[in-house]
């Protein structure tokens, strides 16, 4: 590996390092975030929509709040 | 010639002229002082030899390569001890050594190989493991020590190292830093400690307002200015000789 290789992985691996060091306001903050998002609007306008472009809401969001 | 500054001027955007044309040369293998009251210039001065502040003008040179045009390899000749503890809070004591020296371009053996000698050298072997931030003062200071010697610098730049330590870590400091500069390396150290100065300088500047304005040895110094110490010297020249403590009045 050239000098400037080594230089650029340094610091690849120092951010990803560090990124990972702070795991819970890197990775679980975005997660829990979304999951709120998620239930709150739509336990707030599900009752209230009863279909959004031919689909029902609940079945769009489904899905996406079992990923999260 | 180890660094050679001809000229240099620095002017920040406010207006402030923080250095007014300083011209100076260390020789290789050299221990070097640079003394002067706060605000002198001497970080700005560092600061333009390690490419942290662009100088308005004049040329600054380490080891013959210009810091500017070729700041790459200036800087690679140059380990930085700056006077603030600017650890990464979120690394470990290893990590931080293994990082930067893989800024400068080390392969992995050898660094590991030369962080295990640099932690054994400064008593951090046992902390290791231990993010940065857990450390006590002494030991962050020995840290961001044994990171400016990660790369074998040629020139090793202490910008006041000794600035709130202990008695028997700066005497540990002094012991090894002399130890590095008797094996070749140049050293530019920056203090408000004249003693330390005294004891550990080959020569010495004064800088005052962005200019320098006196240097010699430090018995040159106190030669040139009529008085004993360096200290009384450094009073003289900053304009405060009445407190001067060889005249024994402000002592109870």
């Amino acid at each position: 590996m050239s000098a400037a290789q080594i230089r650029f992985f340094s610091l690849v691996r120092r951010e990803i390092n560090r990124f990972l060091k702070i795991k819970r306001q890197t990775v679980g903050a975005p997660l829990l975030e979304t999951f709120l998002y998620i239930s709150v609007f739509g336990a707030a306008l599900g009752s209230r929509i009863d279909e959004l472009a031919g689909f029902d809401l609940d079945g769009l969001l489904r899905p996406a709040a079992r990923e999260v | 010639m180890a660094l050679q500054v001809v000229d240099l001027v620095k002017r920040y955007p406010t207006g402030t002229e923080a250095l007014r044309g300083v011209s100076l040369e260390i020789e290789a293998g050299e221990f070097f002082g640079l003394l002067g009251p706060n605000g002198a210039g001497k970080s700005t001065l560092i600061h333009c030899a390690t490419g942290l502040a662009r100088p308005t003008s004049g040329t600054i040179r380490v080891f013959g390569h210009d810091a500017i045009e070729h700041y790459e390899q200036a800087r690679l000749a140059v380990g930085l001890a700056a006077q603030e503890l600017n650890l990464d809070w979120f690394l470990t004591v290893e990590e931080t050594l293994d990082y930067h020296a893989g800024y400068f371009g080390m392969p992995r053996r050898e660094r590991r190989e030369r962080a295990r000698e640099l932690l054994d050298t400064f008593s951090l072997t046992g902390k290791k493991d231990d993010r940065t931030r857990t450390l006590s003062g002494g030991m962050k200071r020995r840290l961001v020590l044994a990171r400016a010697l990660m790369h074998r610098p040629r020139l090793l730049i202490l910008d006041e190292p000794t600035a709130g330590v202990d008695v028997e870590l700066r005497l540990e400091l002094w012991r090894y830093v002399q130890q590095i500069n008797g094996e070749g390396t140049t050293v530019l150290l920056t203090t408000h400690y004249l003693e330390e100065a005294e004891q550990l300088c080959d020569r010495v500047a004064f800088i005052n307002e962005g200019r320098i304005v006196a240097l010699g040895t430090s018995a040159e110094l106190a030669a040139e200015y009529g008085v004993a110490s360096l200290e009384d010297a450094y009073l003289e020249l900053v304009g405060r000789k009445e407190l001067s403590r060889a005249r024994g009045e402000i002592l109870p």
